[in-house]
């Protein structure tokens, strides 16, 4: 015979009779089950224990996965294995989104608070004060006449700032959070944030914009102003003069 | 004669491969790979609806009322026959029996044929009173859970996605089916020379095998 010529494994048709009614005997049987009443998490388990046997039977019979070369079962066990990864870890994911949220609000309790610190050590806010001078008049060496416009401006909201003994720069503290030391959005906690926080180096932007309008979005929050709900507001915690001071010293960033 | 000799002379072996075993081996383990992507490429579909079910368990639990299970039954009876009839048709073919892997391939393509008759009915039903996907759906009967209006909408996108694709599935099926029909008759298959048979049959079983989860998530879980 030409079937024993290339070991071809030929199973009887009894054989693939059975197979077929063992299928169907599972298939009434899950059916059956649905009817029974059982709770929710206890039903969905017979339902999928019910299918992976009737899936093993098609895989092993009907598909030769039992007779075959075990390298086609290994493909096989490999995209199941894949896939059962896949379901478990983002099931994970969906279940744990509500501690994650709940450790998100115990951190950005904690930013308040040394929020709340911060003012009574004036000590370094002095010292970082002239740094953040410098930084605004470097400034405009890498930018071009557009920079040099708002200089003048510039210079009687720093010296505002400065006469309300505000110190814009150890606010930042909290914003750089998410929108970095440096100021280009790409803070720590702002990372995986879409939309990604401001990045307050563009000058195009800044350029499209008013200082009226950042120091609104700080006031009133992101939500308010049609930006990301994660932007906080802070009109709770500092008056507009020093929300001003703040923004000048976002403008230092600007390259 | 000894199987070597039978092999290296086999009429059906392509030049870059040694030996028909090899060819065979080698076609049947393309094919898997292929069957692989199909699995996970389903499987994307099966985590939306683990999601959605997880985040909406009330409303899936609704709206999965309005699916026919005589119907879903039907339909899974049917294509688990297509099955036992596929591997026949490939059983036929590795026994010689021409005239039982035409037969069994053309009772394949009638039940894959009925399988969507079933869904059309199906289809119709939901389209005819609104039970559809997204901004199409206007099916008043099933209230929308508060806060989250729009899941009923949402079980009914997962339902058209899933048994949309794997419609499409059976309908290249029939495709294919009736491509190795045309062949079976004009005799090119033999039990030397059926790879395309058993590939397809592959390709059939993994159709029936997908509908297998489908049925009992869509149509019968709670």
């Amino acid at each position: 015979m030409s079937v024993q010529e290339h070991h071809v494994h030929v199973s009887p048709v009894s054989t693939y009779l059975k197979v077929f009614g063992a299928l169907i005997v599972l298939t009434l049987l899950t059916v059956a089950v649905s009817y029974a009443g059982l709770p929710p998490t206890l039903s969905i388990l017979v339902a999928m224990v019910v299918a992976a046997t009737k899936a093993s039977i098609v895989g092993a019979w009907f598909m030769h996965l039992k007779y075959d070369t075990k390298f086609n079962l290994l493909a096989f066990l490999s995209a199941v294995w894949f896939a059962s990864m896949f379901f478990t870890f983002t099931t994970f994911d969906l279940g744990s989104r509500g501690a994650i949220l709940e450790v998100q609000d115990n951190f950005t309790f904690k930013m308040d608070e040394a929020q709340a610190a911060m003012p009574v050590e004036p000590v370094p806010a002095a010292e970082e004060a002239p740094a953040v001078e410098e930084a605004a008049t470097e400034a405009p060496e890498g930018g071009d006449a557009v920079a040099d416009a708002g200089g003048g401006e510039d210079e009687a909201a720093t010296e505002e700032a400065a006469a309300s003994d505000f110190d814009a720069a150890g606010a930042y503290v909290v914003c750089a959070a998410c929108h970095g030391d440096a100021g280009d959005g790409k803070g720590p906690a702002g990372a995986a944030l879409q939309p990604p926080p401001r990045d307050f180096t563009n000058a195009a932007w800044w350029d499209g914009t008013t200082d009226e309008h950042v120091a609104k979005v700080i006031k009133e929050g992101g939500a308010a102003n049609g930006l990301s709900p994660l932007m906080a507001a802070y009109g709770g915690m500092y008056d507009d003069a020093q929300i001003a001071a703040i923004v000048e010293h976002l403008k230092t960033f600007k390259k | 004669m000894s199987s070597q000799s039978a092999e290296e002379h086999s009429p059906y072996l392509a030049h870059h491969f040694h030996t028909k075993d090899q060819q065979d081996a080698a076609i049947k383990f393309g094919m898997w790979l292929f069957l692989v992507q199909e699995l996970l490429f389903f499987g994307g579909l099966f985590m939306a609806y683990i999601a959605m079910r997880y985040l909406y368990p009330d409303t899936f639990h609704d709206a999965y009322l309005y699916l026919s299970i005589p119907m879903g039954a039907t339909n899974t009876v049917v294509l688990l026959f297509s099955s036992l009839t596929m591997a026949l048709a490939v059983r036929s073919a590795q026994v010689n029996d021409t005239t039982g892997l035409v037969r069994y391939t053309a009772i394949t393509i009638a039940c894959a044929c009925i399988f969507l008759v079933v869904k059309y009915f199906e289809y119709s039903h939901k389209i005819h009173v609104g039970l559809l996907p997204g901004d199409f759906y206007f099916f008043k009967e099933l209230t929308p859970v508060e806060a989250v209006h729009d899941a009923p909408q949402l079980f009914f996108s997962i339902y058209f996605v899933m048994t949309g694709t794997h419609g499409l599935h059976v309908l290249i099926g029939i495709g294919v089916l009736l491509w190795i029909l045309i062949r079976a008759k004009r005799g090119d298959f033999n039990s030397d020379n059926y790879a395309p048979v058993e590939n397809v049959g592959l390709y059939w079983h993994l159709v029936d095998l997908i509908w297998i989860f489908l049925f009992p998530l869509l149509y019968l879980v709670k």
